[in-house]
């Protein structure tokens, strides 16, 4: 009985971002694909997001907010040098969350 | 395996463009049947054959979607007591309709009913449907731009009906013609009205289906109705749109260059 409790305990915790609806949000393609560019690199900005995958700016601007809102990724503006720019430019810096880690793990778990 | 899965695994293996073909050519078969009296017997016989497993084909490739159709329509119709749907009530949704022109009181309904797949516009009420299980998987900013896609549809029901009217009209119109330049058979009247319907009918509802987007993503940007095609684009085996709605790729491609316009005043 023990065993099965916890076993349902495990079970619980793996689907739990399944069962709130995170794992959808990080299902969408685009999404998924934003994420795992922002594990492998860590902190990077939209411009940058949008060139390395490909995806448009305002797509990933958009995907942006809506990982935001999840909390999977958190982001700020700052100012910084683009190409060698002689001015800074104020571009939008993002990274992923711990939570994100985790939904990441669950989703890739529940394919297998 | 079943009599039912055979069926519906032969309706399956016809894709939309195959099914479309299959209408064509039945049109142009009916065109040139009108004049059936006028051939020898033997092209008569063959004729006969021909159209005939013509006609088959066509009811056989086109039962798959009327039977999914009725099965939902039937399915949403009955358990609506059972799953009786709820107002989606939130100052955003009034705020949009309002913008974009829906007139009276916003009827927006949220529902678990099993047999809702998608959301969807009862024209005839007004109404519009969306499952809870989208609510709860999809983000607000794509909830919004799916309900201005619908409220297009609302505000646009009545020319919808117009082009739809129209469409029939015409397929009624020919059929009538190539019976005015002979004595046409009685089937292949019949054939050439309801296969010419079924194919305009398809074309209007495509546009209908691409203006709604259009005019949703003019309201709300293409960010969010792009994102949800993405992901169903995603989940579903095969891409080739269907009789009232065009594949998610073409409608993703309509609305990218949108993306380079002006973001729309939030």
């Amino acid at each position: 009985m023990a065993t099965l409790i916890s076993y349902r305990n495990i079970m619980w915790l793996l689907m739990k971002f399944i069962l709130d609806g995170t794992a959808e949000i990080v299902t969408q393609p685009a999404r998924f694909k934003i994420l795992k560019l922002l594990k492998e690199r860590g902190p990077t900005f939209v411009d940058q997001i949008a060139k390395e995958t490909g995806v448009h700016a305002r797509m990933v601007s958009h995907h942006i907010d809506v990982l935001q809102e999840e909390k999977l990724v958190e982001s700020k503006y700052e100012l910084v040098k683009v190409n060698d720019s002689k001015r800074d430019v104020a571009v939008r810096t993002c990274w992923i969350t711990a939570k994100a880690d985790e939904v990441m793990k669950d989703v890739r778990d529940s394919m297998r | 395996m079943s009599k039912f899965s055979l069926f519906k695994e032969l309706a399956d293996f016809f894709s939309f463009k195959a099914r479309r073909l299959i209408l064509l050519a039945l049109v142009v078969a009916s065109v040139a049947g009108t004049f059936y009296w006028h051939w020898p017997a033997i092209a008569r016989l063959l004729f006969t054959f021909g159209y005939v497993a013509l006609i088959v084909l066509a009811i056989e490739s086109q039962a798959g979607y009327f039977v999914d159709f009725t099965k939902a329509a039937v399915g949403t119709f009955l358990f609506s007591r059972r799953y009786k749907p709820v107002p989606l009530s939130d100052p955003e949704v009034d705020a949009l309709a309002r913008k974009m022109g829906v007139r009276g009181r916003v009827k927006v309904y949220s529902t678990d009913n099993p047999w809702v797949r998608g959301p969807f516009t009862n024209g005839f009420t007004s109404r519009v449907y969306l499952p809870l299980s989208w609510i709860r998987s999809f983000p607000k900013p794509e909830i919004i731009a799916v309900l201005a896609h619908e409220f297009s549809h609302v505000t646009r029901r009545l020319r919808f009906a117009l082009e739809l009217t129209l469409a029939a009209a015409f397929a009624y119109g020919l059929a009538t013609f190539l019976s005015m330049l002979t004595v046409t058979l009685l089937l292949v009247f019949e054939v050439t009205q309801i296969s010419l319907a079924f194919l305009l009918a398809s074309f209007v509802s495509w546009r209908n289906e691409y203006r709604a987007d259009r005019e949703g993503a003019r309201f709300t940007g293409p960010e969010g109705l792009i994102s949800v095609f993405e992901f169903w684009k995603n989940k579903i085996s095969r891409d080739d749109g269907s009789e009232t709605h065009p594949p998610l790729s073409n409608r993703i491609k309509k609305l990218e260059p949108l993306l380079d316009e002006p973001k729309p005043p939030q």
